[in-house]
């Protein structure tokens, strides 16, 4: 007898199907949900690499037409020009330090006086290592770190690697280091 | 521009913030400018002698001078703070 009623709810439950209403509702919404996935990882593959290297290069090269006229040279000006004037780069952009846009001016100017021989260069790269270092962009000041601290013989070794290196340990010491 | 390079020489230096600091430029430009921090560049026109008085040294990080000449007529002060 138990077995008889043990088979008769096996037969039920293997027959059972549930009501059309309540099943088709579901299959639809989870089809809807997975062509939507489907449709949404697509376009993210699709424009993602796009936004993300528009958002680099945006960082990278800013355009030069929106940028105010010193900023723009010094992306583009001479290095002995830009070298010379780093002291009033300094000055404007401190004026200015939520434009992101200026980084890559002040990574140049690092950059030039890391390279020069010129006697300014030393001050002009401790402007661009403190102003890099507003911006919080230590991370450039550290990778060029080797390249400061090599010129060992050259005015660079002075002010603006010791600033350099205060700004890294400095950042290491907090944590907030990039 | 720091030390005996600069065109500026501060006194005292560092500048202490909410004290008078004696700036004497010798260089070629009749209108320098300083600023502290992000404020307003001030521009000023040195005496015979090539002295002018900040009356108070704002609070701040950092007092800058420049006779917009270049590097040589530049100087970046750190600002000290007393009490």
């Amino acid at each position: 007898m138990i077995l008889g009623h043990f088979r008769r709810l096996t037969n039920q439950h293997l027959a059972y199907e549930p009501p059309a209403d309540r099943l088709e509702p579901r299959l639809d919404r989870r089809h809807f949900m997975f062509g939507a996935a489907g449709l949404l990882l697509g376009a993210l593959v699709v424009v993602a690499p796009g936004l993300v290297s528009a958002h680099v290069e945006a960082r990278r090269t800013p355009d030069l037409d929106s940028l105010p006229d010193w900023a723009r040279e010094m992306l583009t000006g001479p290095e002995d020009h830009v070298l010379k004037m780093a002291g009033n780069y300094e000055m404007a952009a401190a004026r200015d330090l939520d434009d992101l846009r200026l980084v890559p001016c002040f990574e140049r100017l690092l950059d030039l006086a890391i390279d020069s021989r010129a006697e300014i260069a030393d001050v002009a790269g401790a402007c661009a290592a403190r102003t890099l270092e507003r911006f919080g962009r230590a991370d450039h000041i550290s990778r060029r770190l080797g390249a400061i601290l090599a010129h060992k013989n050259l005015p660079m070794t002075t002010e603006a690697a010791l600033h350099a290196v205060k700004v890294v340990h400095e950042r290491q010491r907090l944590g907030t280091y990039k | 521009m720091t030390g005996d390079r600069s065109r500026f020489r501060i006194e005292p230096n560092p500048p202490i913030s909410g004290k008078p600091a004696e700036i004497t430029y010798v260089g070629p430009a009749t209108e320098v400018e300083w600023q502290v921090d992000s404020g307003k560049p001030i521009k000023v026109k040195p005496g015979k002698d090539g002295k002018f008085t900040i009356p108070s040294v704002p609070s701040g990080d950092s007092l800058m001078l420049t006779d917009n000449r270049g590097i040589p007529g530049y100087l970046h002060a750190k600002i000290t703070h007393t009490g």
